[in-house]
């Protein structure tokens, strides 16, 4: 940090308070990073490998879509514990469904960002809640498509819903970073 | 023949008396006694043939097949002195622990007697003469005067009888899942696996469930006569089937619309059929579902929601990932050039603190 007050500009005095750890830093970051993912991707890997414990994710996240649903009058229910379906149209959740990667990768940010271990237990906390409550909106987004629209069903589903899902997640942890992480420097 | 074998199983089936007149001492006593005269067997008076052997038999010895044998045998200790405990054990055919039907134990005083029931399942055996060995004391653990009078053997005539089997599956029309309105032919395979034919009294009733309605017309059969009677809601078929024979019957029905769904339709049809062949029907035969290991259970008819295929132009079920490999790939991006980002933003903040700090 020596020298950070001797350059005027914000630009330059950003990409030099950046790299003033030195590339060590950001390196021994970048291998945590990969370290973490990679115990949390085990994890994920052996969840969906286990039919017991892959099945109650599934479970739980046609269930709760299906709870939804049924709010909104649509008479759905849960078929063989993985599909949900009413009588116009269904949605298999599979693995990828389960928004259990996205988790993953979320946990492993905020668990590799520097911050106190409270923050990092509000945001693991609001990964693995708030990205189910995302995903399950999500296929409620994607049901009511279907129902309603269903020409447009691959569009909905590669491109828009996919990408208000990254953007939902980033704008998650982004909000984790600025109201939690960063919060008691900003105070 | 066939009144005969019924009495024959009403009156305990079969009760082929053995008498048995076992000359059991101890060894030391040596001798026969003189047995009172009440003590006597078979009845007081009666010359035991041989001199101390008896034989008694109640019935003609003939069953149809899958009926019951009761064999009664009797064990006379002619002498003085006690037995101890000893078996008796009884045979089909020859004297092997394969050929067993049953032994018991019992011990008798001197002079007394005991008298054993054995019961025989000739199910399964085939028809024909079959000899049944009464056998006491094979292991001559008790000292006697006269060993070789400790064996009888009874001759059982088994006739061929008819035995009913009934399979009963359903196809669906459109050959996907059942759903309500959809057609479905039911199969019904009435066979005869027994050694004896069944006459023509065979008859086979399947009442519907509520949820199912019989397509008028369509039941027919490959041998014998079929029928629906609308009041019961129940298809019917009679006739008569040789020995290893079948008869295969069909029919259709619909699924109700009004069928809830999920919803589970068991249905079994049932035979009645004469496995003595006395022109009375006296037993039944539940219908089998051949496509689960349980023994003669319903056929259940699972109505669900049918998901149609994945296609481009079909709107069915659908996997729905949260996100591709491209949507990984880009997520992976976002986050990790995110995390930068708020890494650079954070330093900034921590020196910018320190500026203030500093300049305080």
């Amino acid at each position: 940090m020596s020298g950070n007050g001797k350059h005027n500009g914000a630009p330059r005095r950003l990409w030099r308070i950046g790299f003033a750890g030195g590339w060590r830093s950001w390196l021994r970051r970048a291998i945590l990073f990969a370290a973490v993912l990679a115990v949390l991707g085990g994890g994920v890997s052996w969840v969906t490998s286990n039919d017991a414990a892959f099945g109650c994710v599934q479970r739980a996240v046609a269930g709760a879509t299906s709870c939804v649903l049924n709010v909104c009058r649509q008479g759905t229910s849960v078929q063989d514990g993985n599909t949900v379906a009413s009588n116009r149209f269904a949605i298999s959740v599979v693995a990828a469904c389960t928004g259990l990667f996205m988790t993953a990768v979320f946990v492993a940010a905020v668990l590799v960002y520097p911050s106190r271990w409270w923050a990092k237990l509000v945001g693991v906390g609001i990964g693995v809640f708030g990205l189910f409550a995302l995903n399950v909106a999500r296929l409620v987004c994607l049901f009511f498509v279907g129902t309603l629209l269903p020409r447009y069903v691959d569009q909905a589903h590669l491109l828009v819903l996919q990408s208000v899902l990254i953007l939902g997640t980033l704008l998650l942890w982004l909000v984790w970073v600025e109201k939690v992480a960063h919060a008691s420097i900003n105070s | 023949m066939a009144k005969r074998a019924l009495g024959m199983r009403r009156g305990a089936a079969l009760a082929a008396c053995l008498a048995w007149l076992v000359a059991l001492s101890m060894a030391a006593v040596g001798a026969p006694c003189t047995k009172l005269p009440d003590l006597w067997f078979p009845d007081p008076g009666v010359i035991l043939s041989g001199g101390d052997v008896a034989v008694q038999v109640a019935n003609p010895v003939v069953v149809m097949q899958g009926d019951t044998v009761t064999v009664t045998v009797t064990v006379d200790n002619f002498t003085c002195g006690e037995t101890g405990p000893f078996d008796v054990s009884l045979y089909y055919d020859t004297v092997s622990a394969g050929t067993l039907i049953a032994t018991q134990s019992t011990s008798l005083l001197g002079c007394e007697h005991a008298v054993l029931t054995f019961v025989w399942d000739t199910t399964g055996v085939p028809a024909g003469s079959h000899d049944l060995i009464a056998w006491a004391d094979s292991g001559q653990i008790v000292d006697e005067y006269k060993e070789d009078d400790n064996q009888y053997t009874l001759t059982v005539t088994v006739l061929a009888a008819p035995v009913i089997e009934v399979d009963k599956t359903f196809v669906d029309a459109d050959g996907a899942c059942v759903e309500p309105d959809d057609l479905l032919q039911i199969r019904i395979t009435i066979m005869n696996v027994g050694d004896g034919d069944h006459g023509a009294t065979l008859a086979l009733v399947d009442v519907l469930p509520v949820g199912l309605d019989y397509v008028p017309g369509t039941a027919a059969a490959t041998s014998g006569t079929t029928g629906y009677d609308p009041v019961a809601n129940a298809v019917t078929w009679t006739g008569a089937l040789p020995a290893l024979s079948q008869a295969l019957i069909t029919f259709e029905v619909e699924v109700n619309g009004g069928v809830p769904i999920p919803s589970d339709l068991p249905n079994q049809a049932v035979a009645d059929w004469d496995p003595d062949q006395d022109g009375v029907n006296n037993a039944t035969e539940p219908s089998d579902d051949p496509t689960t290991p349980a023994v003669d259970d319903p056929t259940v008819i699972p109505v669900r929601l049918c998901l149609l295929p994945i296609g481009p132009d079909i709107p069915g079920t659908i996997d729905a990932p949260s996100l591709t490999e491209w949507g990984m790939i880009a997520f992976g991006v976002t986050i990790v050039c995110a995390f930068t980002l708020m890494l650079l933003r954070r330093r900034r903040l921590l020196a910018a603190l320190a500026e203030r700090g500093s300049g305080t």
